[in-house]
């Protein structure tokens, strides 16, 4: 090929030597920063997580190559499955013409690939002026945050100018070829379209546009790779990585705080106070994140005012991280992981509640890694007071509401609900209600709880319980970070159900259901009542009454029940199948549940946004118009309650457990056959 | 610097869980919930951030039964260098004369710099030790310290006096001084840290590890009666709706003179 690179020097050098010489330059670049960048990771604690290898393969086709999370915010989504899939196909004919330096016609590999490429091309051309459009113009709320100081969208907006330029050398580059020798055959029709313009320069100057597009876009392909790690493009590399390597316990589960084989009480240092505290993936997350605020769109504490933002944090830890090994300087020391400018209040304010992780594209996690700062500030003291009062009270007494047993709810001890206190050899238990703090010291909790118990008697379905033993589950102690507590409360729970050994444990705390699923080392089948409910229905062993009002109902899913339980479908079909109840969904439902504020600990906690999350929620709610709204956690219930009373908006939208609101459904004659065979 | 402080273990009062019995002309405590007096946890934070922050040691003392070890040993979780627990001097209860005499032992021996003691003890109410421990020492004494600074020569105490105003003391050591609530916010002891301290060694001192010689002239401290206080006859509920409640509160207000315009 004539007009070939390869065959024209340019700037006084041959094609091979200037490529070879960029090319040098370039991967010097590139991979001296990668291995610094990289580098990083080794100064992490250690974590396993290359396990199940072939699950994790096909987890990272799934989240990693079709990006089905992008789906959640489908402009944005789209935009990026343009971007991403066109950018392959031009990462081939990038690769291509960097030989094409050395090999003159190596690029042009036929009209298919021709018309593939110009179709991808314009695609993401398009796709980036309309990304650009957006950032510009549209500016979503997202993209803005109120606890970054520096606003990101400029590098953003550099890199879709600099796909743009990579595009247009490279339309360039093929247009002047046209011009020169407009016979050839497979061009592309960009290309061929573009040379129009070109015609009536001479032959010379044509030759010139032809060499400088090329060498401009070689330079800004080998440009771009070099600027990869240095900003949010990194995901580029790394996004696949990191879901390879994403978490794949079960999600309710935390972070252990001793590795295995270690006993807690022997380690030298509990939890994470310093930078390189983090274990290698928490730092990896770190260099991952795209910036993209999907996190912090979610989070209820940045979206209520509180001094939260996930993506803040992730960013202010890849700041440090970056400071404490800069690319050409020396590496610095392990700093406090404050200096940051992530705060003490914004660890506190964080529920747990996963809607972060839930929404990460690259499947960056969140609580592990603030429970591990927080287990760090509980070991030296630095709590909050308002959350000293209940922790205390859970040591001293069991329960964060710091009441006595004696003064424990008594209605577990009724005829209905038998207390097992001991097991007699040879005879199973049965199913046991764990009632949890809740159910037992706080009074609407507590009703809702007898709910649930009355439908298990009318259900027939016999329920123990063991209240008199029981202590709190330890699921809030432990994930405000105060390990040995919990750990103290679980091995008492665990010492009398393993002297019970009952069939399987049943809650009404979606707290309880987590811990003991997770948190507790005990094998043992645990339910949530909505399951037993539900089932009960199907069975007909609990009659519903056709003769009732209808009604519009919502439901608001418990985060430890929905989006860590995997509980959903069971409560639809429990709601479906009463009569002349219609389900009208919040647009966040499911896994996208919007956080009420927290249970347990979280309900001493001060929340610092400038409104209640349950407030929040509670609107949320209203939208729906429905008359009332079910939930079925004791917190939830607590908080939302809470809420529509202090804004008086108890007439337009009462607030129920869904157990008690299924009693209020029953038919009389289930109620009077139970009433008639104990009489 | 030698940092002391002094501890009283009492029943914890949270939730209203601690019970009072009349029993004949006695009250007693039906509590088996013991915990660290409230302002000796104050006392507990000033000192070990003292000694965090200048260096030196600390040290926590308790007098009573082995039962007080507990509150010693949540002082050790706090970061305190060591526990002593003292022999009480015979049937001493709450005889403040008596206790100063086992803490002037205790800060004879040890030497401290400062000694650090709650205010008052929420049991009992009283708040005569540390008073009396400065007495029996001849040390000075600053009562309800809301701030404890060292500046390297002498303490900055910052103290409430009359009228809710507050007075900024510059003392050498060594010096006594009560901690107020405000003084500091104490640290939270995590579980591990307990069970951490837990086999710790707590030496019991007595008389003669001190060396005490017994009281003299003491004028015995005699409990008469206890009673809890008849229930007055002032009390009166309001009825009727809230409104009518708040107006009728207004009202009375208005007859008190509360409103001047
Ligand atoms: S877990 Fe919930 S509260 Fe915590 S950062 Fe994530 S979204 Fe926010
Ligand atoms: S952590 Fe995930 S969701 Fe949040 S900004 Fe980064 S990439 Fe986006």
């Amino acid at each position: 090929m004539n007009h070939s690179p390869s065959a024209h020097p340019f700037l006084g050098l041959s094609g091979p030597w200037l490529q070879t010489i960029l090319m040098v330059l370039a991967f010097g670049i590139f991979s001296w920063t990668l291995y610094r960048r990289l580098g990083l990771l080794r100064r992490g604690k250690r974590a396993k997580r290359l396990d199940r290898p072939l699950h994790r393969m096909a987890w990272t086709w799934v989240y990693g190559i079709l990006q089905i999370r992008q789906f959640k915010y489908p402009v944005a989504g789209v935009l990026h499955m343009i971007i991403f899939f066109g950018f392959l196909l031009l990462l081939l004919r990038s690769c291509l013409l960097m030989l094409e330096a050395y090999f003159g016609g190596v690029s042009e590999v036929g009209a298919v690939y021709a018309w593939m490429k110009d179709a991808a091309a314009l695609a993401v051309f398009l796709a980036c002026l309309f990304a650009l459009f957006r950032r510009v113009f549209l500016r979503p709320s997202r993209y803005s945050d109120r606890l970054l100081p520096e606003h990101h969208s400029g590098e953003a907006l550099v890199i879709l100018i600099w796909i743009l330029a990579i595009l247009g050398s490279d339309a360039m580059f093929e247009a002047a070829g046209q011009a020169l020798l407009p016979a050839e055959e497979g061009a592309s029709p960009v290309a061929a379209g573009l040379s129009g313009y070109l015609e009536g320069m001479g032959q010379a100057t044509l030759l010139q546009v032809r060499l400088s597009s090329f060498w401009l876009h070689n330079v800004l392909v080998l440009g771009l790779l070099c600027y990869l790690p240095l900003g949010k493009h990194f995901h580029v590399l790394l996004a696949l990585p990191n879901v390879f390597l994403a978490n794949q316990e079960p999600k309710g589960k935390l972070r252990e705080a001793a590795e295995a084989g270690q006993a807690f009480e022997d380690l030298e240092q509990v939890g994470v106070g310093k930078l390189f505290d983090l274990n290698w993936k928490d730092l990896l997350d770190f260099l991952t994140c795209t910036h993209c605020g999907r996190c912090t769109d979610q989070c209820p504490a940045y979206a209520t005012g509180a001094p939260l933002s996930p993506r803040a944090f992730t960013l202010q830890g890849r700041k440090l991280a970056y400071k404490s090994q800069p690319i050409w300087k020396q590496t610095n020391g392990n700093p406090d992981f404050w200096e940051s400018g992530f705060s003490r209040d914004g660890l506190w304010s964080c529920t747990t509640c996963g809607a972060c992780e839930e929404a990460c594209p690259v499947m960056i996690e969140y609580v592990d890694k603030f429970v591990d700062m927080r287990r760090f500030q509980m070991e030296i003291g630095e709590v909050p007071e308002e959350l000293q009062k209940p922790l205390q009270s859970l040591e001293r007494r069991g329960n964060p509401f710091g009441k006595a047993r004696l003064r424990a709810h008594p209605f577990l001890n009724s005829e209905k609900v038998p207390l097992v206190s001991d097991a007699v050899a040879g005879e199973s238990v049965g199913d046991l209600y764990f009632a949890d703090s809740a159910a037992l010291y706080e009074p609407r909790a507590n009703q809702a709880a007898v709910a649930f118990l009355e439908l298990a008697h009318l259900a027939e379905h016999p329920l123990g319980s063991a209240w008199s033993k029981e202590v709190d589950s330890g699921h809030d102690a432990r994930r405000f970070g105060e390990e040995g507590l919990f750990q103290e409360l679980r091995d008492r729970n665990q010492s009398w159900l393993t002297s019970l050994q009952p069939n399987s444990v049943v809650v009404t705390d979606p707290h309880g259901l987590n811990a003991l699923k997770y948190d507790y080392s005990q094998d043992l089948p645990v339910l949530h009542a909505v399951e037993l409910v539900e089932l009960w229905l199907q069975e007909g062993r609990l009659q519903v009454s056709n003769h009732q009002e209808s009604i519009q109902v919502s439901f608001h899913d418990p985060c430890y029940l929905g989006r860590r339980g995997g509980i959903f479908e069971p409560v639809r079909r429990l709601i479906s199948s009463l009569p002349k109840v219609e389900l009208v969904e919040m647009e966040r439902n499911r896994s996208w549940s919007f956080c009420c504020g927290g249970g347990s600990l979280n309900l001493f906690r001060e929340e610092l946004g400038q409104q209640r999350m349950a407030q929040y929620r509670l609107a949320m709610a209203l939208e729906t118009g429905a008359d009332l709204l079910l939930t079925a956690c004791p917190y939830c219930l607590l908080n939302l309650e809470d809420a529509a009373k202090s804004s008086n908006l108890q007439s337009w939208l009462g607030v129920q457990d869904i157990c008690e609101f299924v009693l209020s459904r029953v038919s009389p004659e289930n109620t009077h056959e139970k009433e008639g065979v104990k009489a | 610097m030698k940092v002391m402080v002094c501890l009283k273990q009492v029943p914890d009062a949270g939730e209203g869980e601690a019970f009072l019995q009349q029993v004949g002309e006695e009250v007693q405590v039906a509590c088996d919930d013991w915990v660290l007096n409230e302002w000796d946890g104050f006392a507990v934070e000033a000192a070990v951030h003292l000694i965090e922050e200048h260096g030196g040691e600390s040290m926590a003392v308790s007098i009573g039964d082995e039962a007080v070890e507990g509150v010693l040993r949540r002082a050790l979780a706090m970061g305190v260098d060591q526990a002593w627990r003292l022999q009480p001097d015979s049937n001493s209860a709450d005889d403040s004369m008596r206790l100063a005499h086992s803490l002037m032992g205790a800060a004879l021996t040890w030497k401290p710099d400062l000694i650090i003691c709650g205010a008052m003890a929420s049991d009992s109410g009283n708040g005569l030790v540390p008073g009396i421990l400065a007495g029996k020492l001849q040390w000075p004494f600053v009562a309800l310290a809301t701030g404890l600074k060292w500046d390297g020569k002498s303490f900055l105490v910052r103290h409430e006096i009359h009228q809710g105003m507050e007075s900024l003391e510059k003392i050498g050591a060594p010096l006594v001084v009560s901690a107020q609530s405000g003084l500091n916010q104490p640290r939270y002891v995590s579980i591990r840290g307990i069970r951490r301290v837990a086999k710790r060694e707590i030496p019991m001192k007595n008389m003669a590890d001190l060396s005490l010689s017994p009281l003299q002239n003491h004028v015995e401290l005699v409990d008469l009666k206890r009673r809890f206080p008849p229930s007055g006859a002032h009390a009166e509920i309001l009825q009727g709706s809230p409104q009518e409640q708040i107006s009728q509160v207004i009202q009375r207000m208005r007859e008190q003179g509360v409103f001047t315009s």
